[in-house]
């Protein structure tokens, strides 16, 4: 099968001499769901930051659709980024606005037109069960909610790869489990999925691809 | 474009009170920078109108031939540094004499044979010329049929001291106003865009072109800019009126009204402040996005 990702040996060293990732090689094909997991520190966020180019690596590339990531001119990472849906672990939302208006962002930063906004922000949040919320501000949601709102914003793209940084991290089991039956929905869609996370509970009975980090590197490449 | 000034609309509504607050800061500090920087330029014009008052008076014998009058004239019209001469014949003398005495016996009988006329020489640039004025007196006193030569030597030192001092302090003052100015404005419209550094973050992360986000700012900010100089330029046209009523008479040397700023100087100061918000915008504006 195609790849979606490929990494060749990946390092990342943060001032003055922090090791985050070192030598990271390993390839995603289109379609798959794969967990990244390790303790904290290990450098799960750093790893998915540097595929979705909100940093760069210091050393290594990393290939998206077979395009080299250093290519992506300044210009151009906006539409590398529209292709890419990330959950954030601190979400990134802006608390004084509505979940509307925080949904929408990803698309009205786009030529799309107002009607059409409004028909797909509706319809992904009845999908995530935020129905209703629109109007609320982001501020008075509880984090489970909020956790579901940045998921909204990251897939509203319909992305070709999603990437999710311990998405589960602020929910009880019933909302966790929610949660993990929209990824496997999206991925049956055929949205590639690559969710970071150190709870291994996530994954240990399913039959998905696990890459460990430890302490910046890959145990099992 | 249409869409730029949509863009930038709803932008505005957003922060309506930090726009407005803004540009009126910005308006202040402009305000106060043209408005000392006219009064610099005024007092310099001032001092230099004064010192072109003070001419040089040379005093011919009565009944002096009027072809040496003239020769004289021509001679010291020759002279690069003298802008006019005008000649004051004895009875026009008599007729000012009769003017400043209001007992008009005392006058009676006074013949304007037995006055001296008089020739006014003025000078384009009396501060320049001041060496050159002193020499040129003492050379104009051995002519033929001179009188006496008087000017006003310890007073144009004077004035020359107050125009140095004048343009050392405009130069200074003005710099420093200016670079306060450009610190206010630079700061002002650097803190409206920290209120919205995790907006502009949150843009960058979604997909927003640099343009998308940047451009309605930046526009933002130039109008900001034009607005604060219409605001304070209009600010200070209304106060050099009301000072050019209120001073009216108060010196007797001076008599038409103060300098405004020029054409050219209104423009390349509105141009420069809405550059200066601009790229401040521009700047600040990149510090926050994330590519
Ligand atoms: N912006 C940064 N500057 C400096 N060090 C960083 C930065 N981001 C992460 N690190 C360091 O890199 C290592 C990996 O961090 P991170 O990727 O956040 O791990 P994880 O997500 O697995 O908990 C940690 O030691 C962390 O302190
Ligand atoms: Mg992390």
């Amino acid at each position: 099968m195609e790849d979606i990702l490929r990494l060749e040996r990946v390092s990342k060293v943060y001032k003055p001499n922090i090791r985050a990732l070192e030598d990271i090689s390993f390839r995603v094909a289109k379609g798959e769901f794969i967990f990244i997991t390790g303790p904290s520190g290990s450098g799960k966020s750093t790893l998915l930051n540097l595929i979705f180019r909100a940093e760069k690596p210091t050393s290594g590339e990393i290939f998206f659709e077979g395009r080299p990531l250093s290519s992506f001119s300044r210009k151009e990472i906006p539409y590398l980024r529209r292709k890419i849906g990330f959950v954030f672990q601190d979400f990134k939302l802006l608390e004084n606005r509505t979940v509307f208006e925080n949904v929408a962002i990803s698309l009205e930063i786009q030529d799309i037109p107002e009607g059409e906004i409004k028909y797909r922000v509706l319809k992904i949040l009845k999908r995530l069960g935020l129905e209703g919320k629109e109007s609320q501000l982001v501020r008075q949601l509880s984090g489970g909610e909020k956790q579901r709102v940045a998921l909204a914003r990251a897939v509203i793209n319909r992305p070709r790869l999603l990437l999710a940084d311990e998405p589960t991290g602020n929910l009880d089991a019933r909302r966790t489990e929610e949660v993990m039956e929209i990824f496997e929905d999206l991925n049956a869609e055929g949205t590639t999925i690559i969710l970071a996370t150190h709870d291994q509970s996530l994954f240990v009975d399913s039959h998905r691809r696990v890459l460990v980090l430890d302490e910046g590197r890959l145990l099992n490449p | 474009m249409r869409k730029l000034f949509s863009r930038a609309a709803k932008e505005f509504r957003t922060t309506p009170g930090t726009y407005i607050a803004a540009t009126l800061i910005i308006a202040l500090g402009l305000t106060v920078f043209s408005f000392f920087g006219l009064m610099y330029f005024n007092l310099i014009h001032f001092t230099e109108q004064i010192a072109r008052e003070l001419v040089l008076n040379v005093y011919l014998a009565p009944k002096t031939d009027p072809v040496i009058t003239q020769k004289l004239i021509n001679e010291i019209e020759k002279n690069q540094l003298v802008a006019q001469v005008s000649f004051v014949p004895s009875t026009k003398v008599l007729e000012e004499l009769k003017h400043l005495f209001e007992d008009q016996e005392l006058v009676k009988d006074i013949k304007p044979d037995f006055l001296p006329p008089v020739l006014l020489v003025s000078f384009k640039d009396p501060f320049l010329a001041l060496n050159k004025l002193k020499d040129f007196s003492e050379y104009l006193s051995q002519k033929k049929g001179v009188l006496k030569v008087q000017f006003a030597q310890s007073w144009l030192v004077k004035l020359a001291n107050i125009k140095k001092f004048l343009e050392i302090f405009s130069v200074s003052g003005l710099f420093l106003v200016g670079l306060a100015t450009i610190f206010v404005i630079s700061l002002v419209v650097r803190l409206s865009l920290a209120q919205r550094q995790k907006e502009l973050e949150v843009l960058s992360l979604v997909g927003a072109t640099p343009g998308f986000i940047q451009n309605p700012l930046i526009f933002l900010s130039g109008l900001q800019g034009l607005l604060a100089s219409g605001i304070s330029l209009t600010l200070v046209y209304f106060l050099k009126t009301y000072l050019d009523k209120a001073i009216k008479g108060f010196f007797p040397g001076f008599t038409g009204s103060l300098l405004f700023w020029e054409k050219w100087q209104l423009i390349s100061l509105t141009l420069g402040v809405v550059l200066l918000c601009v790229t401040a915008s521009y700047g600040a504006s990149r510090r926050y996005l994330r590519y």
